[in-house]
């Protein structure tokens, strides 16, 4: 075929469309709706994948968190401490543990600089924090061995409350207030973006864990938490911890322990899960959509061919092979769900952003939307539109233009 | 040109077989204008749709063109009907999403014919059909007379060697009928070649050769 007759055939179709409107608006949205839902789909598990890896990198594989708390209160909210500073000890005697960060966070806080006034958690913390969380800072620096020895009132400011208090305003030496205590800025985080279901991770600030306790918090025995890095396998350093932290909270046999464990593999199947539920929930739904549309089409598609024996029969008097007719109600059938794609594509760009705030995921828009989005689209075409261009194409021309 | 030699037709109709035509002869040669007549189930549209390749023969002999068309696979004649006939029909059945001018230029869609210009030549026979200022309307926006001169200049854009007419005025009055059979007339007398199908008697003058078919047999045939 020449290309001016696939313009012709084109344009043709298009005339054909635009005639049965009525007919191709429902199956249309359909598809459009379905390819919508399957952009978001992809784009969020592009982006939950992401995090997951993000979270998964910046932990390291060989990390293990023990928190306050037993599993239950955790799920509840329900925020006690229960680790110790000589639990820190017993743990930090476990062959294999090379790295441990000690934190105890103070919720609630409100902090000050000139006017402006917010409120955020507190996290204290051992010097080695940022290094072992791979946790950079954008500016300034982090405090060291020498201000945690001697207990000095400084931080550094999660990405969050900088924009908060300072607005753009080099901070860097500055003072600001923390509950009562005036501390000296030293340094502000890297942004993070936001967590899958945890809180803000911006929205915080990191001083030595020595100032919290001495300066800051009456809470002068308990610890919110430790994040451990083990040079042996994560399963059985997790089995010592257990032993050692049962042993020290005197928990018997059969009792329930007031901390909780977790493996950077955890957290990271933990969003694996969180993303495979929302997959499993938008797929269906997408896929049901783009069924439903399909047979929409087909059936409406099915109905018209009696419509249409006339122009079918027509062209097959003036030269249409079988195959032709076929080709062409394939074309048609791919047309119209071609373009609900592309509706569906571009309606899912433009609420990508409405999305992602809706449901706090990030989004991540690939080549690979687009070419899942028009594959889906391509294929509902071809499978709704197969079996009314069959009995299209076996139409006998005597039949169809007979009176 | 066309040459039919005992030719018969037969359909099933369940069980029962129905004959519709019991031994045809006819030779019909290039430039002829004829017009077939006879009362409806005699027949003459089965012959026609033979001639025009659009059906298929029982038993007999038929040659179009000087070709034995027998086995030919459909996409063939689907070919052959492009190449060589242009179609018109008492409903005119022209596409209601395509304006005239479009739907004059279908069989292009499907020739492998070089035609050139052929929006050009389809302008030029709307235009000489009197259609000038209807270049662009749709069917819907055209009468009965107008479609059936846009469905003409559809038979005609693809240079056929034979058009055939199937009750081309049984849906108009009958002064557009006569205009409708008056274009065919000059176009015989340009040199087409016209077989031309109908029941009703006023319209044989315009014709050079008048059959008629009774009973699915040639019971007259002379000349005007």
């Amino acid at each position: 075929m020449k290309t001016s007759k696939i313009r012709g055939f084109l344009e043709e179709t298009v005339k054909i469309i635009y005639y049965y409107k009525g007919r191709v608006v429902f199956s249309f949205s359909g598809v459009a709706l379905g390819i919508l839902s399957i952009c978001v789909i992809i784009t969020t598990i592009e982006g939950a994948n992401k995090k997951a890896k993000d979270i998964f990198e910046s932990l390291g594989p060989d990390s293990i968190m023990v928190f306050s708390g037993a599993e239950r209160q955790r799920q509840a909210r329900i925020r006690v401490n229960t680790l110790t500073h000589e639990d820190a000890e017993s743990l930090s005697r476990i062959a294999g543990i090379y790295d441990m960060v000690k934190i105890l966070g103070v919720r609630g806080l409100n902090i000050r600089y000139r006017e402006k006034k917010w409120q955020t958690i507190v996290v204290g913390s051992t010097p080695n924090y940022f290094y072992s969380m791979a946790w950079n800072l954008e500016r300034g620096v982090p405090f060291g061995d020498e201000e945690y020895s001697k207990s000095e009132p400084v931080c550094v400011l999660g990405a969050k409350v900088y924009k908060e208090l300072f607005s753009g305003e080099d901070p860097i030496g500055k003072w600001i207030l923390i509950g009562h205590l005036p501390a000296k800025v030293l340094g502000v985080l890297e942004e993070k973006g936001g967590s899958v279901g945890g809180p803000h991770l911006d929205d915080r600030i990191i001083m030595p864990l020595s100032t919290v306790i001495e300066r800051l918090s009456k809470e002068k025995k308990y610890l919110s938490m430790f994040r451990l890095k083990t040079s042996r396998d994560p399963e059985s350093t997790i089995e010592d911890i257990r032993k050692v932290l049962r042993d020290n909270h005197r928990i018997r046999e059969g009792e329930e322990e007031d901390f909780t464990i977790r493996s950077s593999k955890d957290i990271f199947n933990f969003v694996s899960v969180i993303s495979g539920s929302l997959f499993l929930f938008l797929g269906t739904a997408s896929l049901v959509a783009l069924i439903v549309s399909g047979f929409v089409l087909a059936n409406l598609f099915y109905l018209t061919i009696n419509e249409r024996r006339k122009d079918i029969g027509i062209r097959r008097a003036y030269g249409a092979s079988r195959k032709g007719i076929l080709l062409s109600f394939l074309f048609e059938s791919v047309v119209i769900t071609s373009f609900g794609g592309l509706i569906g594509v571009i309606l899912s760009i433009l609420l990508g952003s409405t999305f992602e705030k809706l449901f706090d995921m990030p989004m991540i828009f690939t080549y690979k939307v687009i070419l899942f989005a028009f594959l889906f689209s391509f294929l509902t075409g071809v499978f709704s539109g197969l079996k009314p261009a069959m009995k299209a194409s076996r139409i006998e021309p005597i039949e169809a233009i007979r009176g | 040109m066309i040459l039919l030699k005992g030719v018969r037709k037969s359909y099933f109709i369940g069980e029962r077989e129905i004959e519709v035509l019991k031994g045809v002869d006819l030779v019909i040669n290039r430039g002829d204008f004829v017009i077939l007549m006879g009362v409806s189930g005699s027949g003459k549209t089965t012959l026609l749709n033979i001639i025009g390749l659009l059906d298929r023969k029982t038993e007999g002999e038929f040659l179009f063109m000087g070709y034995n068309v027998d086995g030919l696979s459909d996409d063939i004649l689907a070919k052959m009907r492009n190449r060589h006939i242009g179609f018109v029909f008492q409903q005119f059945f022209l596409l209601p999403y395509l304006n005239a001018l479009e739907n004059v230029l279908i069989p292009i869609i499907y020739s492998d014919k070089k035609i050139k210009n052929p929006r050009e030549r389809a302008k030029e026979l709307l235009e000489r059909f009197g259609l000038k200022d209807r270049i662009y309307s749709k069917p819907s926006q055209l009468s009965g007379g107008e479609q059936q001169r846009v469905a003409i200049a559809r038979a005609l854009i693809n240079e056929p060697d034979v058009i055939l007419a199937d009750e081309p005025t049984g849906a108009l009055d009958s002064n557009t009928g006569f205009e409708i059979m008056d274009l065919f007339r000059i176009l015989n007398e340009e040199g087409k070649t016209v077989i031309c199908v109908t029941h009703d008697p006023k319209v044989k003058e315009f014709g050079k050769r008048v059959l008629r078919i009774e009973d699915g047999i040639i019971s007259e045939d002379f000349k005007n």
